[in-house]
């Protein structure tokens, strides 16, 4: 329920908070017990106060009405509350209709009407006040007859409109109970379907209409309006014909009767209890005609398009905004530019023209008024009972192309004694294509309009507003591009949070507390803040339905509904508590002490435990030496301490490997998940065979797995090349390219990539693997080439270092040439040049990992060997080795895993020049350590470095060549320093 | 044009007419009243402006006829009202463009500048363009009958071969910059070097149309063929606009269809173009063309994919390579699961490259993807190639 002032609602709260704590605790299964009155304004606003036994029904609503502090009297056969009695809607036939200004001579007669709970309620004569009470629950409801209220003794709380009341606050009080953390309960996902309206709720029932993908249609493409319980059991199910992409109209429910539009231009009313009835009987229109689906898709009888007056801004043709009800009638705007008066039956009561289109945002109802804006920029003030034109004016204007554009959204509106204060959002209203937006402020007498204040400094500003009156702010919340303001009557502007993801829905007060915010950003999630904006917690949307959100959130109990593009979901208890990003909250040192202090803990147990379980004298010497021992002690063959020194850097490279691997699948530009869930959704994902993949699963089996291994494979390729090559040739500036495989590599490719190069036909040009295998081809080419030139020149390491650098200079040149004339081929072919995982899938895993990892296992069989060539040829010769066939062998073998290693991801330098060294320093020159460690560490660094190429700039990939050196270098740098003096390659 | 060889202003005007094909008539007392289809009345005038030297400021002759032209820094006629003169442009390095007399020899050094001059009106006065320029038709055949040199390509124009073909302007594309080195060592050989902007939106395709028209000297051409361009992106709008059904969609515009493809972000044209008509590029968070993570693919959830490239043809066959060779983050997305991917691929690839005058039929193609039910007048195909005129109906003429 719903009320303006801070006073009343406060005592309705408190009211509703002893009241339903007694009905739950009490007997929370008693339907009706209690003796409530319901006072139902006939605006979305209601009141639920306590009856106690009296003399008369008369007495004892005036004591219940007089402690909740509304003014009540019954006297003459009239009832008044707060000094209002009754109103006329409608006035005598001037020629209103759906194109002409005027009333039609239709008019309701509104006035407080009582009703009896009985199993539903009953209007009982007025005259019943004089009986006498003693039990029983009452309501007085503010409407015409025929209309009975909406919430009932055992639901006290409701929806019926898109904001909550005609006033369109958008504030919603009700009791929460659960402790429970907040789970998603159910949800609705067609993914073509979206929820863009609010969704209403009364008696346990939610109202949901779904839009339409398919676009507005007048044969397909229905929208659907569906009642459900909270549940989500579908009770009924109505079919909307015409409903426009993205439409954003939420329904009305007004007594027993919900109305929802089409944007052909008609009104559906149907009985919200039961639904449309067998093939829609139930469903009448305009003048509670029946609806016949043909007729409306004709548009027989529809409110049109246009009226004949010449209409400025935007152009629509969306037809009918969302609906308001006040005073037992309806209201609402239309694209053609008119304002509509309906009564219940949907007759016309009034008419009046705005001159401007405007775009679903309904008209805002307080006391005798309707304040509405239009795509001219312009607000409007309307006497709500005859539709006459009191004050407009021009609130923004902004001339584009020569036209005037403008759009004024939902007034907010403060009531002040008489005055009124009126806070409107505007844009420069061209949808999503607006780019100014701003503010302003008015004051109301009854007959004009005065400007208090104007500002177009704040971002586009959504259409909704959240008017605010309490003991801190007088004024408005309200959601721009530039972040969340508060803004005062008087024009006192505070930005009061920048850091949510956008938000375009309008935001919903719950308790007069918590105010939530939808954001629209795909995946980002529902925030509550309190009235200062800070963040209190957070509840993310369901995989399924992460999808842009235009809709409001709504809250009844520990119910949360919301809404988006793809769908709804429901979520039941208590939100998460929010934590910022920033560590502010918590001090920074924190995470550090703990671990000093676990540390601390830690050595002093270690230490415990030698100096008096094993009577060491000095404990930590102890360890050090041995450690020290187990390294290096001379009490050691050497290959013992080789072996405990690789053991030590296997098992710290294989952890390090295993953790980078899985923070690479968990971890990524759109979704982090936690490890067990990744390993619960990759499993999921390889139970189905790589079939019907959900989102989550595609990301982490499709885009990061394959990706993961095959950084790993190409890492450890290249470091395995790197050192053989180096081994070979006993140069330590030796790198896997030095061969020229990369720029003949790199050439071929750019003759794919650049001229569409197929191998004089054998591929088709579009093949995934032709780009891959022209450059594994041509870096084998160039590598022959340079075997060729360096035999027949004898055969020496220095001739294989000669001729590979002219091979490469050649090939480079030719490259460069080719680069030239690439024209716009030229960004794809540097792509490749520049190294990149990015696209690299499953059908490249097998051809790439395999074959790598064959090659880069196997010369650890020769590890003796290459130790042997690293002594000399000579002395290599000496110990029995046929040196020439050995090293071109190992030539062979590592210019063919370069070469695979760059055919798919392309040239990424650095690691395998630098990971050999780095495993040198630590380990010294034996291969049978370097190679196993160059393994492990090689694997790591290029899936750190893949991980950072995609993760830096989330979103974009960064060439992984450049990464791995910006990663390696500083590593490199301090070995270097450290132990340079004793390491000569 | 020299004005040594033309003793007065009237030789030659009647020079310059004869040699743009204009159609000049004299009224009774020898005033020039109409050139083209601009015909002088009570308020408008044919008049002669001249700027002297060491002045900077335009000058009306009011005896316009037997001037000799060699005394002023440049002079012009130009059709205004009483009491205007003519307007100021000015090029990407900030310097100021008058009316200069019309370009007799012009090169152009990107295919976009080739074929903004084409419809700025000025192709027969081309004597040297880019190797890639290959629109209009008419360029490919004045390059093959010798009336055109290719000066370098577009990444590197060619200083000795511009000068070889001793051109009277040259057009540099401020996106190159080896086009921005160019214009000043154009400009210090006394070569008149425009730097035109890099065209990242409508915006500044239509300013580089109207500088280059005002370069030209075809001032008025060119206000007629922007008025054409404007209209036939009013009317598609205004469709749009009015229309009940039209739908704003959620629009990937990609290179390839690669499984990381490049996207257009922000501030690129085909971006600018797509949201014009209705679209919703779900990468505008992103600034420029970007190399995306494959998984922004599925997460972004494109509606509607758009491809602009030339490596495909534009046949069912090729269409069907494409769409089965995707990944599975594309296939995770609506636009295929609703066979909503379409192939921009070789003229019209090109053309939706290129940042010139003929983004208005790329920009109806782009309109009739994203809104079929709006503009039901012709049914898309998947892959439009060359043949892309036949989808056109508001633009199909221009260009």
């Amino acid at each position: 329920m719903k009320h303006s002032g801070i006073l009343s609602t406060l005592v309705v709260l408190t009211l509703l908070v002893t009241a339903v704590s007694v009905l739950f605790v009490t007997d929370s299964s008693a339907e009706g017990s209690g003796n409530y009155l319901l006072v139902d304004d006939g605006d979305g606003n209601t009141e639920w106060v306590h009856l106690e036994a009296a003399s008369t029904l008369d007495a004892a609503i005036a004591s219940a009405l007089s402690s909740s502090g509304r003014e009540y009297s019954y006297n003459l056969g009239e009832v008044s509350i707060d000094s209002i009695s009754s109103v006329t809607i409608g006035d005598t036939d001037t020629g209103g209709s759906f194109t002409t200004a005027g009333t039609t001579g239709v008019t309701v007669e509104c006035s407080w009407r009582l009703y009896e709970w009985g199993t539903s309620w009953t209007q009982v004569p007025l005259s019943n006040l004089g009986l006498v009470y003693s039990s029983g629950s009452y309501a007085l409801g503010f409407y015409p007859d025929g209309i009975v209220p909406v919430e009932t003794p055992s639901d006290r709380t409701s929806w019926t409109m898109i904001r909550g009341n005609s006033q369109q606050e958008g504030s919603q009080d009700t009791v929460t109970q659960s402790t429970e953390k907040m789970e998603v309960k159910w949800k609705n996902s067609t993914g073509t379907q979206g929820v863009y309206g609010s969704i209403l709720y009364a008696n346990g029932y939610a109202f949901i209409k779904y839009g339409t993908g398919a676009g507005m249609s007048a044969t397909g493409g229905d929208a659907k309006l569906t009642c459900c319980t909270m549940d989500g059991t579908e009770v009924w199910t109505f079919h909307i014909p015409g409903i426009a992409y993205y439409e954003t109209v939420t329904p009305v429910i007004l007594g027993d009767y919900i109305y929802t539009t089409s944007c052909l231009g008609f009104i559906f009313k149907l009985p919200w209890r039961t639904g449309p009835g067998v093939n829609d009987s139930d469903v009448t229109i305009f003048g509670n005609a029946p609806y016949v689906r043909d007729d409306v898709i004709a548009k027989l009888g529809a409110i049109p398009y246009e009226t004949g007056a010449t209409l400025t801004g935007k152009l629509y043709s969306t037809g009918p905004s969302s609906l308001i009800a006040n005073s037992g009638s309806i209201y609402l705007n239309s694209s053609n530019g008119m304002t509509y008066c309906f009564d219940k039956d949907l007759n016309l009561i009034w008419s009046q023209q705005r001159y401007g289109h405007s775009y679903y945002i309904s008209p805002t109802v307080y006391d005798n008024y309707v304040f509405t804006g239009a795509l001219n920029g312009t607000l409007y003030v309307f006497d709500k009972r005859t539709g006459d034109n009191i004050a407009s004016e021009l609130v923004y204007e902004r001339i584009i192309n020569g036209k005037p554009y403008g759009n004024v959204g939902a007034p907010a509106i403060l009531k002040n004694g008489s005055l009124f204060n009126v806070i409107v959002p505007f844009t420069d209203g061209r949808g999503m294509s607006s780019q100014v937006g701003g503010v302003a402020i008015y004051s109301f007498n009854g007959t004009a309009l005065t400007k208090i204040f104007s500002t177009d400094n704040v971002g586009v500003t959504s259409n909704y507003m959240l008017p605010i009156d309490n003991s801190t702010l007088r004024g408005a919340i309200f959601a721009s591009s530039d972040g969340v303001f508060s803004i005062t009557t008087d024009g006192a502007l505070t930005l009061i949070n920048d850091s949510m993801a956008e938000i375009h829905a309008p935001p919903v007060m719950v308790n007069g507390e918590h105010i939530y915010f939808a954001s629209y950003t795909a995946g980002k999630p529902v925030y509550v803040t309190d009235l200062d904006g800070k963040i209190l917690s957070t509840q993310n949307p369901p995989f399924g339905v992460s999808s842009y959100n235009m809709s409001p959130v709504l809250v009844i109990g520990d119910y949360m509904l919301v809404g988006n593009d793809s769908g709804m979901y429901c979520a039941y208890g208590v939100m998460e508590a929010y934590v910022e990003p920033t560590t502010e909250t918590e001090p920074w040192w924190k995470a550090y002490a703990i671990a000093a202090t676990v540390l601390i803990i830690g050595l002093a147990a270690v230490y415990a435990v030698l100096r008096f379980g094993f009577k060491k004298e000095k404990p930590f010497e102890f360890i050090g030496e041995s450690i020290s021992h187990y390294l290096k002690s001379e009490d050691y063959t050497h290959n013992t301490r080789s072996k405990h020194r690789l053991l030590i850097v296997i098992v710290v490279g294989l952890i390090a490997s295993l953790c980078m691997f899985v923070v690479s699948l968990a971890s990524g530009p759109s979704v982090t998940l936690s490890i067990p869930e990744t390993f619960s959704v990759l499993s999921s994902a390889i139970a189905k065979g790589g079939e019907n993949l959900t989102y989550e699963e595609i990301v982490i089996y499709s885009s990061r797995l394959p990706r993961a291994i095959v950084a790993f494979a190409v890492g450890i390729g290249l470091s395995i090349a790197g050192s053989i090559y180096q081994a070979i040739i006993r140069n330590p500036m030796v790198d896997p390219y030095i061969m020229g495989v990369s720029s003949g590599a790199g050439t071929a490719a750019v003759a794919v990539i650049a001229f569409d190069f197929t191998f004089f036909g054998l591929f088709s040009s579009h093949s995934i693997y032709l780009t891959a295998i022209a450059a594994m081809v041509g870096g084998l080419i160039a590598f022959g080439i340079t075997m060729l030139l360096a035999e027949k020149a004898g055969g020496s390491s220095l001739n294989y270092v000669l001729a590979g650098i002219v091979v490469g200079l050649a090939f480079g040149a030719a490259q460069s040439l080719m680069m030239s004339m690439a024209g716009d081929q030229v960004s794809n072919a540097l792509t490749w040049l520049y190294g990149s995982l990015a696209n690299i899938s499953w059908n490249q895993v097998g051809i790439v990992v395999i074959p790598a990892m064959v090659m880069s296992l196997v010369p650890l069989i020769w590890a003796k060997e290459l130790n042997l060539v690293l002594l000399g040829e000579d002395q290599a010769k000496q110990m029995g080795l046929n040196v020439h066939r050995f090293n071109m062998l190992m030539l062979i073998l590592a210019s063919v895993l370069t070469a695979l290693c760059v055919a798919f991801c392309g040239i990424i330098g650095f690691v395998g020049l630098v990971i050999p060294h780095l495993c040198r320093m630590i380990l010294g020159g034996d291969h049978r350590l370097v190679l196993p460690a160059s393994i492990v560490s090689g694997g790591f660094l290029m899936m750190l470095a893949d991980y950072a190429a995609r993760m830096i700039i989330i979103g974009q990939e960064l060439p992984v060549g450049a990464i791995t050196t910006i990663i390696g270098i500083p590593v490199f740098a301090w070995l270097l320093i450290k132990r340079g003096k004793m390491y000569d390659g | 044009m020299d004005f040594k060889d033309h003793p007065t202003s009237k030789s030659a005007l009647e020079y310059a007419c004869d040699f743009n094909g204009f159609d000049l008539q004299y009224d009774s007392e020898g005033k020039v009243v109409k050139i083209s289809d601009s015909v002088a009345d009570e308020n408008t005038h044919w008049n002669l402006f001249v700027i002297e030297p060491g002045s900077s400021e335009w000058k009306v002759l009011s005896t316009p006829y037997d001037q000799d032209l060699s005394k002023y820094t440049v002079a012009i006629w130009a059709y205004r009202a009483d009491g205007e003169v003519p307007t100021v442009a000015v090029d990407g390095t900030g310097s100021s463009v008058f009316g200069y007399p019309q370009k007799r020899r012009s090169i152009t050094l990107s295919p976009s500048l080739t074929e903004m001059m084409s419809a700025v009106g000025g192709i027969k006065t081309l004597v040297g363009t880019d190797k890639y320029s290959n629109y209009p038709e008419e360029v490919l055949r004045m390059r093959a009958g010798g009336d055109i040199a290719v000066v370098g390509d577009y990444t590197t124009p060619n200083f000795e071969s511009i000068m070889k073909a001793d051109p009277d302007v040259v057009f540099c594309d401020g996106s190159q910059y080896n086009h921005i080195q160019m214009v000043e060592r154009l400009k210090k050989v006394n070569v008149c070097a425009i730097l035109m902007y890099e065209g990242t939106s409508i915006d500044t395709i239509m300013d580089n149309i109207y500088l280059m028209g005002r370069v030209m000297g075809y001032s008025l051409g060119t206000e007629i063929m922007l008025g054409d361009l404007k209209y036939a992106m009013d009317s598609m709008m205004t469709v749009l606009d009015t229309s009940s059904s039209a739908q704003t969609r959620d629009v990937m515009i990609s290179l390839s269809g690669d499984m990381s493809p490049w996207v257009s972000g922000s501030y690129t044209f085909a971006g600018d173009i797509v949201t014009c008509m209705y679209g919703r590029n779900v990468f505008s968070d992103m600034d420029g063309w970007v190399h995306i993570n494959s998984e922004m693919v599925i997460k972004n959830n494109p509606s509607v994919i758009i491809i602009l490239t030339t490596d495909y043809g534009a046949t069912q066959s090729e269409y069907d390579i494409l769409i089965s060779s995707l990944s599975r983050e594309w296939k995770g997305t609506d636009a295929y699961k609703d066979g909503e991917i379409y192939l921009i691929t070789e003229g019209a690839g090109e053309m939706a490259q290129r940042a010139g005058p003929r983004y208005a039929q790329f920009a109806e193609l782009v309109a009739r993807i994203l809104n079929p039910d709006v503009f039901d007048d012709i049914e898309m195909g998947k892959f439009i190639g060359d043949d892309y005129r036949n989808y056109l109906t508001y633009t199909k003429t221009l260009g």
